[in-house]
């Protein structure tokens, strides 16, 4: 980031919250992830 | 123009500019931040203050607050400890530390330069501007309260006698006097100068300076400069700040910086758990399954054990039945010769013997 | 509304109706008083106390009791102990239930409640802690949402969607635990900004632990004490598994409490430690933390250890009792009774008879519908047509 940051609060808001939303990302994509990683179990549920 | 009033602190010349600002570290970056530079602030000489209340007054004018009970003039008002409230954006308190003549200190918000009230607000309602005031949006603030839990100065305060609008009410530096080139209300009204007005740089290099030039008058501290990571509002005064009810075991680490740790731990727990409890779940899985397979592998041998078992209880009760009917029936061939002579005994002593060939006992055995 | 709360067999007119029903009456009318008149108008709040015993217990309590939910369910589908099966429904509607009166609770404290959403829609005050609870809570409650709906579902008899939902459990589990760490911890972290405003004995920058163990312990004693209360309560509508099991879950969950609590004991002493505050202990503040160490901790851990060794399940029951309390009197601590201690008396809060009212209402609604519930759903008990299905 080009951008300079004066003080911590700006730079904590602004790193924040990217990492929020990689935290909803990968949320997501881990779950996707697991059902691709136990689709060819044999009995994937119960 | 009031800037020209000696209430307005000039770029003094480049005595300490940036000397010892505040500093905030960031833990994840190593970097320091050092504040927005230019920005403003004021300086409270506690030494110089009389507590004439009339930056109140000023204060309560250029805000449109409500009027108090007690003039601005009466001063009995400063018997009680008092703190800011959503009509007084500041006040100013009597202290009597011993053996010393009365005190006057002056709160207000102190426009942090790394606000609590700021970091803690989970809409933004509050904003560090780049001059300096910490100005709040009342459009968007859900009234959670959270800032003021989280100021360590005790300064914001909440409108709850109102049902449908409330705000969170504090002191806004003046922005928007400071927007047109006037000095804050209270600045302007102080005729002692205890307030000065001016680049928090250059502030702070007065109060070094001031500290300096009266040895053994001043504390040799510039209050603001590093508490909670320092504040746009700075202090000097001729008597330990604890005396004037402020307090100073703050430490200067900033709300944001305390705040920085626990943040971090928040996306380590989303991406590294999920992955320990599918770890524990499979392994759960693991472990049913086997013994799964066991229980089936204990059941296929006693339902073997057990068939063989029933075999070998089949043919025993095959042969004893077999016996059993053997001598069954040779018990009732007996009977039967038995009977028969007995029959023929009875036929040979009766006239009229009965029907003879009738058996007594069954013999279909 | 009283005759569909009312349990089959029972007269209306039993002394937690009447006591219910007065509450209720009282809670409706300084519901209206409080959105007509504003805070103000009920609440003891002040500048110095911006929270009071709607977030102090309401919110804080609420959350950590609400702590079975995800307790139970990760011990039965994560950590394999199956035979808990039959206690997962009951402490998923509870947790369910806890974390919508927070909510409820919330609209009523918060200045402006119908700007609830801004924290998501405009806000992103990605920096505080306050944003995190919010998005857990927002996103937990959908969860417990889902956990439960198979309950309604058999209820309602929607077989597809019951069982579509009951494909996603383990999926769920895993999303509630991450979740509930998160806020549970986040609770206390809240307090993290504010170091010179909480009493140093129970500020620590281990807070967010503590508050996240202790929830596990006020999890664990729920899922006791509502299972000692509801056994003789709604006997008649339990299942012939959940009745079998019964005993062994109390017992279980006496073990794992007793030594979570123990755990809990040991590092809130290094919190001590870490501040380096041991001449503290001498003060007053010091007594009235070292009460919550022995008699709101290390007393239950005790009392769980003997009643699991000795089988008594009465001294497991009192030590329920007894670390649900400490729950409380430890939330009130960090959020009310030690913060800003060093105010003079007549600067401190003490809560209004009407926001007392507010908070019993919240725990009475709570009460009537789960006993709705129970009365009518298949909770302690799997629906006929699904027994052989988990
Ligand atoms: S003094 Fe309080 S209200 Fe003012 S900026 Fe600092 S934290 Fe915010
Ligand atoms: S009360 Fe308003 S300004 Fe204060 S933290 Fe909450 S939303 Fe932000
Ligand atoms: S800067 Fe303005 S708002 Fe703040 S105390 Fe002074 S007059 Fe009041």
């Amino acid at each position: 980031m080009t951008h300079e940051f004066y003080t911590l609060y700006d730079h904590m808001l602004h790193s924040e919250t990217i990492i929020y939303m990689i935290m909803g990302i990968s949320l997501v994509a881990f779950t996707l992830y697991w059902f691709f990683i136990t689709g060819r179990d044999d009995n994937a549920d119960d | 123009m009031s800037l020209s009033r000696r209430s307005f602190l000039f770029g003094l010349g480049a005595a300490g500019t940036g000397l010892a600002v505040g500093k905030t570290a960031s833990a994840s970056t190593g970097k320091e931040f050092t504040g927005y530079p230019d920005s403003y602030g004021v300086l409270h000489d506690i030494s110089r203050c009389v507590g004439c209340r009339q930056c109140e007054g000023a204060c309560n004018t250029v805000n449109d607050l409500d009027a108090p009970e007690k003039p601005f003039t009466d001063t009995s008002v400063l018997d009680t400890k008092r703190r800011t409230g959503q009509e007084s954006f500041t006040v100013v308190n009597r202290f009597e530390p011993k053996g010393k003549r009365p005190h006057f200190a002056k709160i207000q918000c102190n426009h942090c330069q790394e606000p609590a009230c700021a970091s803690v607000c989970f809409v933004r309602a509050f904003k560090k501007s780049p001059e300096g005031p910490v100005v709040y949006n009342p459009d968007i603030c859900v009234g959670c309260r959270y800032c003021m839990v989280a100021c360590p100065f005790d300064v914001p305060a909440y409108e709850y006698d109102k049902a449908f609008s409330p705000r969170v009410r504090k002191c806004t530096m003046c922005a928007p006097r400071i927007a047109e080139g006037k000095l804050p209300g209270c600045v302007e009204a102080c005729p002692k100068e205890a307030l000065v007005f001016g680049k928090r740089d250059d502030l702070l290099a007065l109060a070094k300076e001031r500290i300096k030039k009266h040895p053994g008058r001043y504390i040799d501290h510039v209050y603001g400069e590093k508490e909670m990571g320092g504040t746009a509002w700075l202090y000097i005064s001729d008597v330990p700040f604890e005396e004037v009810g402020m307090r100073t075991d703050l430490g200067s680490k900033s709300a944001p910086a305390l705040t920085s740790g626990a943040l971090g731990v928040v996306p380590m727990v989303v991406g590294l758990w999920p992955v320990f409890l599918t770890g524990m779940y499979g392994m759960t899985k693991r472990r049913e399954k086997v013994a799964a397979q066991d229980q089936k592998v204990a059941v296929t041998a006693a339902v073997q054990e057990a068939e063989a078992k029933a075999a070998q209880e089949l043919e025993v009760c095959r042969a004893k039945a077999k016996t059993d009917q053997e001598k069954a029936l040779a018990k009732a061939d007996k009977e039967r010769e038995a009977a028969i002579a007995k029959a023929l005994e009875e036929a040979a002593t009766k006239e009229v013997p009965p029907e003879t060939d009738e058996t007594p006992h069954g013999e279909e055995a | 509304m009283n005759e569909q709360i009312m349990a089959p067999k029972k007269g209306l007119m039993t002394p937690f109706n009447i006591g219910a029903a007065i509450i209720v009456v009282a809670g409706i009318i300084i519901t209206i008083l409080r959105f007509t008149l504003g805070l103000g108008a009920v609440t003891n709040l002040s500048d110095y106390y911006p929270w009071g015993i709607w977030i102090g217990f309401d919110l804080m309590v609420g959350v950590a009791l609400a702590a079975g939910g995800y307790v139970t369910s990760s011990a039965c589908y994560l950590f394999g102990m199956k035979r808990y099966h039959a206690a997962v429904r009951p402490a998923i509607l509870t947790g369910f239930l806890g974390y919508f009166f927070v909510v409820v609770s919330l609209i009523y404290d918060l200045g402006r409640p119908w700007r609830l959403p801004y924290p998501f829609l405009l806000g992103w005050g990605t920096t505080s802690m306050l944003f995190e609870v919010a998005f857990c809570v927002a996103l937990y409650l959908t969860v417990l949402f889902l956990e439960f709906s198979p309950v309604a579902l058999e209820w309602l008899g929607l077989k597809k969607a019951r069982n579509l939902v009951h494909k996603l459990t383990i999926l769920l589990t895993i999303l509630g635990v991450v979740l509930s760490t998160l806020h549970q911890s986040s609770l206390g972290a809240l307090f993290i900004p504010a170091p010179s405003k909480l009493h140093p004995l129970w500020y620590s920058e281990y807070i967010a632990v503590f508050f996240f163990v202790s929830s596990i312990v006020a999890g664990l004693s729920m899922v006791i004490f509502e299972g000692a209360i509801s056994h003789k309560a709604l006997h008649h509508r339990m299942g012939k598994e959940y009745l079998e099991n019964h005993d062994d879950l109390t017992l279980g969950f006496a073990k794992a409490a007793s030594m979570v609590l123990a755990g809990y004991f040991t590092i809130k002493w290094v919190g001590v430690a870490a501040g380096n505050h041991w001449d503290l202990l001498a003060t007053g503040y010091g007594l009235w933390f070292l009460v919550e160490m022995f008699g709101f901790i290390a007393l239950p851990s005790v009392l769980y250890a003997v009643g699991v060794r000795e089988k008594k399940f009465g001294v497991i029951k009192i030590a329920a009792v007894i670390s649900v309390l400490g729950i409380i009197v430890n939330r009130l601590n960090v959020s009310i009774i030690c913060f800003n201690w060093y105010l003079p008396s007549a600067d401190r809060y003490v809560p209004s008879w009407m926001e007392v009212v507010i908070s019993l209402f919240m725990v009475t609604l709570i009460m009537l519908v789960f006993r709705f519930i129970a009365n009518r759903m298949p909770l302690f008990d799997t629906h006929p047509d699904y027994r052989d299905n988990h």
